[in-house]
């Protein structure tokens, strides 16, 4: 690949994923306002961006200032390199690898260390608790996360992220996979520190916990960031179990941009009944109920994928 | 006040929305009083904010001057101020660009680092940390500082720190005229005025011997009444937001805003000017509530069913009924104590429950003939009689939190001799280091805010 068409594909995907991130906010709006602000759900996110825009960055006293600034920046780039291997229809994926879900999983680790150095770099207590808040999501979704998302590649046979769409050319994952399909979109919440797993940002309690000292641009990226991974978790959710690209008439690329909003609407809209989970109640959830439940997920897979679809479905 | 019209606010227009750090808000909204407790704490505010964002100042209109005031022009020279806290007044003052001037005094000292004494036992201990909640913070109805020693995410112990919300209320009374010292009563809990007037006006009509005839002590009853649903339903709004529960918290904004819909007109003249000794409460048809009623009941029903609440709050925040008993607690949060579970899900349905309740009766009230409201014989048109024999007396009303009680005393002169009042945040507060000890940081605010604390009512 020469370099200009490898800086003509990021150059695409942050675009995409620009438009993407504006989609999300608008979602958030319409089910924080109501369908009857639209006007103004529309105008919102692009207004807030550009007071951000406006804004001088103005580091806080005593802040570790390599942390603090290189922070959003290792957010942007994860999320930016966590987008490359999402195919939005036949042939049209960033880096089409070979280990695609697995590089995926992998991106998030660094996406939540640059929410902790975000905190730790403040140098204040809101700041600190953030960062262990952080740390606890860490190690809280990895493992349901990565094994919710085993299932597909076990019936599909494969890492790479277009052969798994490929490979529910007849029937989607979701179908026969439906334990796996709640597992995963309750773990994707928590590297995207989505509510009600936003306990590193927590509101008037931590006054914004690791987000409390950003501002300007910064924040701009920071908060593009979040709405990045969760966009992405949601678009790696409808490739694992919805057919990706799939669907009649219209376009592959229309098909996997609509799944996706509607897979984050649904997300979105059930998620804000639950309250705020406290980060001990988080671990828990994520170790006592989702750990286990996806053992048995994937013992079903294996049974399935070995006994009823031949080995492959 | 300011809690409930904040609440407001942030429900009625989409560009209106309240942000948790300085850094990441476009302008900072004063609402006065400010004394000098809270003044530097004000200033700290504004210093965080970006670049360019105003500071926007609001004073309610009838709010009398006060002696313990610091004036908000004095601290925020450049300013600008509203006259209506709505949003459309927040959005014209914030429309008028960015402020270029530095938003704080530049003589206006900055805040004093506070040194907090660790406890002696851990005094040697290095993983301590010493986190403040506020002063200005979301979850008492006006400002409080809670000094939160912790380990890790464990509180070791909490410090409350009041004053902020000082306006020395009870001893601007006794230099007053007695129906001037009535207006000023009015502004003791600032979110439940007519609780605070009335108490202070049945002592006084205890102090001459009068006693309402019922009608009249009906129509109080009901102003009442209505007060205390309108400050659940309020509460319920920031609760919920603090709980991050938005649908349900949207649900009870509508129901408030309703509320106060219904109310806007249910007197033919404001409440300020018929609570007065001997003065007789005029002739009104209570509101019909029913509708309203029914809607506050179901979502106490939504609430005290919602399993997730539940998962999230069972035991946090708990307090025996007998410990509140002790205390001196009374109003919802005791009953949802002896009638419930005592933590915050059953302090949410037990003020819910309230407030259904109360509605409930009002639009029962309605369906009922009406009497004409007498004091002693008089009749409505009749003055209110400011003369009060000498003695002492206490009038306690059931005030949105609990029993507001106040003492009089009067040595027959034209302004109270001694004025004290006994408010039901007071009492709660108390609990609050030996309630806290021992959680969560992360339910500390969920905690506190279960309480419905109001910091004017405990600063006077």
């Amino acid at each position: 690949m020469s370099v200009m068409t490898a800086f003509v594909r990021a150059a695409l995907t942050l675009v995409g994923l620009t438009v993407g991130v504006y989609l999300i906010e608008v979602l958030e709006g319409l089910l924080t306002l109501g369908q009857r602000n639209w006007r103004a759900v529309l105008r919102l996110p692009l207004a807030r961006a550009g007071q951000l825009l406006r804004q001088p960055d103005r580091p806080p006293a005593h802040a570790d200032t390599f942390l603090y600034q290189s922070a959003p920046f290792i957010a942007v780039i994860t999320v930016g390199l966590a987008a490359l291997v999402i195919p939005l229809g036949p042939g049209l994926i960033g880096f089409d690898s070979s280990v695609g879900l697995f590089y995926f999983i992998v991106l998030l680790s660094p996406f939540v260390i640059a929410q902790m150095n975000a905190g730790w770099s403040q140098n204040g207590v809101v700041g600190v608790l953030g960062t262990f808040r952080a740390a606890a999501h860490l190690i809280s979704y990895e493992v349901p996360l990565g094994f919710a998302a085993i299932g597909a590649p076990m019936a599909a046979a494969s890492l790479a992220t277009g052969k798994i769409v490929a490979a529910q050319a007849h029937l989607w994952y979701v179908v026969w996979q439906p334990l796996g399909v709640v597992i995963y979109l309750v773990a994707a919440l928590f590297p995207a520190f989505r509510h009600p797993f936003d306990g590193a940002y927590a509101g008037s309690e931590l006054e914004g916990g690791v987000l409390a000292a950003y501002g300007g641009a910064r924040l701009l990226l920071l908060r593009w960031a979040l709405d990045g991974i969760f966009l992405l978790l949601m678009a790696l959710g409808v490739v694992l179990f919805f057919g990706g690209w799939q669907g009649p008439l219209l376009p592959p690329p229309v098909w996997f941009a609509f799944k996706t909003l509607a897979l984050a609407a649904v997300v979105l809209a059930l998620s804000r009944r639950v309250p705020r989970l406290r980060h001990d109640q988080m671990l828990s959830l994520a170790w006592k109920i989702l750990v286990p439940a996806s053992l048995v997920n994937i013992a079903i897979v294996g049974v399935l994928a070995l006994f009823v679809f031949g080995g492959g479905a | 006040m300011g809690a409930h019209d904040l609440a407001a606010l942030a429900g009625q227009q989409p560009l209106v929305m309240l942000v948790a750090a300085p850094r990441h808000a476009d302008c900072l909204l004063v609402y006065e009083p400010l004394n000098a407790a809270f003044a530097p704490a004000a200033a700290e505010l504004a210093r965080g904010l970006p670049e360019g964002a105003p500071v926007i100042l609001y004073r309610p209109p009838d709010l009398p001057a006060l002696t313990d005031e610091t004036p908000g022009a004095t601290v925020f020279p450049h300013a600008r101020r509203i006259t209506a806290c709505t949003a459309a007044a927040l959005q014209a003052a914030y429309a008028q660009g960015r402020s270029d001037a530095l938003p704080v005094a530049a003589a206006f000292p900055s805040l004093r680092a506070d040194l907090v004494d660790l406890p002696q036992e851990h005094e040697l201990a290095t993983e301590f940390t010493v986190f403040s909640l506020g002063p200005a913070q979301p979850f008492t109805a006006g400002p409080a500082r809670f000094w939160l020693i912790c380990d890790g995410e464990q509180v070791v112990q909490c410090r409350p720190v009041m004053g902020y919300a000082a306006r020395g209320i009870a001893g601007q009374m006794h230099g007053m005229a007695w129906a001037a010292a009535a207006e000023l009563a009015a502004w003791y809990d600032p979110l439940a005025p007519v609780a605070s007037r009335l108490a202070f006006v049945q002592a006084v009509e205890h102090l001459q011997g009068i006693t309402p005839n019922a009608a009249s002590q009906g129509i109080r009853e009901q102003a009442l009444a209505v007060e205390r649903a309108h400050n659940a339903l309020w509460w319920s709004v920031r609760f919920l937001r603090l709980l991050a529960l938005e649908p349900l918290a949207r649900r009870a904004a509508q129901l408030a805003m309703a509320l106060d819909a219904v109310l806007a007109g249910w007197t033919p003249e404001p409440i300020a000017a018929w609570l007065a000794p001997q003065r007789p409460a005029p002739v009104t048809t209570p509101p019909d509530l029913a509708s309203l009623a029914r809607a506050v009941r179901d979502l106490a029903a939504t609430v005290r069913r919602d399993r997730w609440l539940h998962l999230r709050t069972v035991g946090i925040g708990q307090i025996n009924g007998a410990i509140l008993h002790s205390a001196g607690v009374t109003g919802s949060a005791l009953t949802a104590s002896t009638s419930g579970a005592g933590d915050i899900q059953a302090r949410l349905v037990a003020r819910l429950t309230m407030a259904a309740t109360t509605l409930t009766a009002l639009a029962e009230l309605a369906a009922a003939p009406q009497t004409t409201p007498t004091v002693a014989g008089r009749q409505k048109d009749q003055q209110a009689d400011w003369y009060v024999p000498a003695g002492t007396a206490t009038g306690a009303v059931a005030g949105p939190r609990g029993t507001l009680a106040v003492d009089v005393t009067s040595d027959g002169g034209i302004h109270p001799a001694h004025v004290a009042w006994h408010a039901p945040s007071a009492a709660l507060l108390s609990l609050v280091p030996a309630l806290l000890a021992g959680q969560k940081v992360a339910d500390a605010e969920m905690i506190l805010a279960s309480l419905d604390l109001v910091t004017a009512e405990v600063d006077g």
